[in-house]
């Protein structure tokens, strides 16, 4: 202990204004564990804002005998104005038996309120304590042994039991109460399972006092990481490993004195490696209840923003827009959510910008994707919302963000568009077409009422009554014309057939009856009178030339005529000759006349 | 008598007053065509859309006013005024040339689905002339075949019988013809996209989802109206609402 001031006792009590919040108590030990014929030092602090501290009242140190004390030291420091004393009382005390004994709190009494010291736990064993390797410390050599408990590394976990990608802080300290020269990573741990983030340290440790179990020890913060677990389950976080040069004070028993001599007087520098512990995790898996469907992964706690440089532009203009991912939580990993953007914007890659702070032992940062669109078109172009969701694993609860809809509008481009720049691709034809201009305009125009339809005006539907009407009165001309060419014309076309049809059933009843003579009268009847009622021809006229012509006249066909004319010679020749005679015979011939007829009738 | 007089003059009237206004827009038609000439394009669009306000339609007048709008690069009123043109000079050489030549220059590219070929033979069969090129067909052929049959009632001939025949076929067809562009004159409307973008909804409602992307002179089929809602078809076989101010029926 570095004694800088001394000060008689007296001033302590010359003045006491000191104020009680600004006191503290500390009492500390140089070890915890002392052998019976050990000596220890037992330390109380008082530290204050005041020269005037008051005096604490000291513990009755039961099982112990006070071999000296309280020797009292003082402190004053000023540090940028304020100031700060302390009174140091050290007791030298040895234990009066084996055994765990306490040493209770020293207090002391300002403005009626008590300030009381932590109490210290102290193990008296047989002979003198061997010190205890508290942490895993090799033990080669002896002189690392001698280090014993003055020398090791922790590594502290902020929780046990953290969800998957759910951040998880590890410190490594190194508590030393010897001289530490330099230290050296040897093994960074190889944490399999877990996504790394080392939080930046000075590169010259801090070195902080703390008391542990009463005894001061000087710690110093090697390494912090957040750890991200990437899969579920127990995950093992394994020991860091330093080798450091620690300066021992203990001297060797000299063999001579100038061994003595060429020892370091502050001691000698003794190379060791120290460990931490091995660290076991619960990881646990993300619940799967109120699990949103788009949910990715992503454990935190996190802000979206959607922001447009611009939301009114020019058609051809580029807007860029913003996607910001902001908040705690492993940021690097993290996957943005896809913006729905308008189908007929021209996109370019987006751009994405990780950045990561790492403070007050959280990892936090933004994510920024950047999207430059160039809308093409005059028009509104709404933006949907972008959803994002995460698990908050303080609140073991899943969230899901909105942006608020965005609408842009873009007002008409000082160069117009034209449909090739959106990329179409056009056939050969179709850019030879493209090459020519369109072509000129009429000079000559038919105006018509608007809204004015053909198919509803009625001078164009009046115009098929005249061809209608035109047709009625070819229709009445006609019948006129045959009245005046007499009726008889008329009524013998009209009776032709039945005429002819009878002359036949008579010719039927006369084959019946066997009478060869008759039947042939009558088909020659049916013949002649037929084709002469037909054509208006009297019957003197009738001549097999003058039938010809007059039939060849109204368009029969040439097979037509020759047959009827057949029918008419053989007929007639039948009739006086004795041939043909067979009742068979008759029959075909009565069918040809028939057929014949009917034939004609088609005709004329 | 005196009923009569007045009945003449007030006929009189009438249309030495529309041959007044025949002469009136013939000036002002070659107005336009003469600032066309000159490069003055948004001149001759007024002038040409003074007479169509008017209330006069005409097919030369529409293929110049499109050619006009086509100079000053707005696609979607040339596209429009073209269409408008169809129905009076379908057919047109120089119409068709110029209808495909904006349409290269429009964005959408729409291809349709392919039909049956009878449907597309036979479509393609109608569209030929235009609709009033169809009414004048039918009644010319009709006319023709009434004439033929005033003939043969005068002069029984055997050709004519023939002739008639065949004529009676061409007028079946043209007929039917006739009635189905009527038809379809009558029923189906087409609009043009006139607005540079607009989005196609799934229901009549801005809060619709986004169902495609329509660009400006691209022609659509329009299929009902739901108070300013129009739902439309284009020929790919989409379906969805837009709003009426975004298009102009042909």
């Amino acid at each position: 202990m570095l004694l800088k001031l001394a000060i008689p006792l007296l001033i302590l009590f010359s003045a006491k204004i000191a104020l009680s919040s600004d006191i503290t108590l500390n009492a500390t030990v140089d070890k915890n564990q002392v052998g019976l014929n050990d000596r220890f030092v037992y330390t109380i602090e008082v530290t204050g804002t005041s020269t005037s501290l008051p005096k604490p009242q000291f513990p009755d140190f039961e099982n112990f005998s006070i071999l000296s004390g309280p020797n009292t030291s003082t402190n004053i420091q000023f540090i940028n104005g304020a100031m700060s004393a302390s009174n140091t009382y050290t007791f030298y005390l040895k234990p009066q038996k084996e055994g765990k004994f306490t040493i209770t709190a020293s207090t002391i009494d300002v403005d009626a309120e008590t300030i009381s010291s932590n109490s210290i736990e102290i193990t008296v064993v047989k002979g003198t304590a061997k010190p205890q390797t508290q942490q895993q410390t090799p033990k080669s050599s002896s002189d690392e042994d001698l280090l014993g408990e003055n020398l090791y590394l922790k590594a502290f976990i902020d929780k046990k039991s953290v969800y998957q990608n759910q951040q998880i802080l590890i410190e490594y300290k190194l508590y030393f109460r010897v001289d530490v020269r330099s230290y050296n990573i040897e093994k960074l741990p190889t944490n399999t399972g877990f996504w790394t983030e080392e939080f930046k340290l000075p590169s010259q440790p801090r070195v902080s006092n703390e008391i542990i179990n009463g005894v001061t020890y000087r710690v110093a913060t090697l390494r912090k990481v957040a750890l991200f677990p990437t899969r579920s389950g127990e995950l093992t976080i394994e020991p860091m490993t330093i080798s450091l040069d620690a300066v021992v004070k203990q001297r060797r028993r000299s063999r001579s004195i100038f061994d003595d001599f060429f020892d370091d007087p502050f001691g000698r520098t003794v190379k060791t490696t120290v460990s931490s512990q091995p660290l076991k995790i619960n990881v646990k898996q993300l619940p799967a209840t109120g699990r949103p469907p788009d949910f990715d992964g992503v454990v935190g706690n996190y802000t979206i923003s959607l922001n447009a440089d611009k939301t009114e532009l020019k058609a051809n203009e580029a807007v860029s827009l913003k996607l910001t991912i902001g908040g705690n939580g492993n940021i690097k990993l993290l996957k943005a959510p896809k913006i729905n953007l308008p189908a007929d914007m021209e996109i370019y890659d987006p751009k994405e910008n990780t950045s990561i702070s790492r403070e007050n032992n959280l990892v936090s940062g933004n994510k920024i994707v950047e999207y430059i669109l160039v809308p093409r078109f005059k028009g509104e172009y709404k933006i949907e919302p972008v959803y994002f969701s995460y698990f908050d694993p303080l609140k073991s609860k899943y969230t899901t963000l909105k942006t608020d809809p965005m609408v842009l509008s873009v007002l008409e481009g000082d160069v117009p568009t034209s449909g090739l720049l959106a990329g179409s691709s056009l056939s050969k034809q179709e850019v030879e077409l493209l090459g020519q201009d369109i072509r000129y305009i009429k000079e000559n125009a038919e105006f018509y009422p608007s809204g004015h339809l053909l198919y509803k005006d009625w001078l164009y539907l009046i115009s098929y009554f005249i061809p209608i009407l035109g047709l009625v009165i070819a229709w009445r001309y006609s019948v006129y014309r045959n009245t005046l060419r007499g009726n008889i014309g008329l009524a013998r076309r009209k009776k032709a057939g039945r005429i002819a049809s009878k002359h036949l059933t008579k010719a039927k009843e006369t084959l019946k009856a066997n009478d060869r003579e008759g039947f042939y009268r009558s088909t020659t009847q049916a013949l002649q009178g037929f084709v002469s009622d037909r054509l208006n021809l009297q019957t003197t006229d009738f001549s097999i030339v003058n039938v010809e012509k007059d039939l060849k006249n109204v368009g029969v066909g040439e097979e037509e005529i020759k047959e009827y004319l057949d029918c008419l010679q053989e007929s007639d020749f039948r009739r006086y000759s004795g041939s043909g005679s067979e009742s068979e015979e008759l029959k075909t011939f009565y069918e040809r006349i028939r057929k014949i007829l009917t034939k004609l009738e088609k005709y004329i | 008598m005196i009923l009569k007089f007045i009945k003449i003059i007030f006929i009189l009237i009438i249309s030495s007053f529309s041959i007044l206004n025949a002469q009136d827009l013939e000036t002002r038609f070659n107005l336009a065509n003469k600032a066309y000439a000159d490069g003055e394009y948004f001149q001759a669009i007024e002038i040409y859309s003074g007479i169509i306000n008017e209330g006069i339609e005409s097919g030369e007048v529409y293929f110049n006013l499109a050619n006009a709008y086509y100079k000053v690069n707005d696609l979607g009123r040339a596209i429009l005024y073209y269409e408008k043109a169809r129905k009076f000079i379908e057919g047109d050489p120089a119409l068709e040339q110029n209808i495909k030549l904006a349409q290269l220059r429009i964005v959408d590219k729409i291809e349709p689905i392919p039909e049956l070929f009878i449907i597309e033979w036979w479509s393609y069969l109608i569209h030929i002339f235009s609709l009033d090129t169809w009414l004048w067909s039918n009644l010319f052929i009709f006319s023709i075949l009434m004439l033929m049959i005033i003939f043969q009632f005068l002069y029984s001939r055997q050709f004519l019988k023939n002739l008639i025949g065949t004529t009676t076929v061409l007028f079946l067809l043209v007929f039917i013809i006739t009635l189905s562009v009527t038809y379809e004159f009558e029923t189906t409307k087409f609009g043009v996209i006139l607005e540079e973008k607009v989005s196609v909804v799934s229901e009549p409602d801005s809060d619709g989802t986004e169902v495609f992307i329509l660009h400006e002179g691209t022609k659509v089929k329009i299929n009902r109206n739901l108070d300013n809602w129009m739902e439309i078809s284009i020929p790919d076989g989409k379906i969805g609402w837009l709003k009426q101010s975004s298009l102009e029926i042909i």
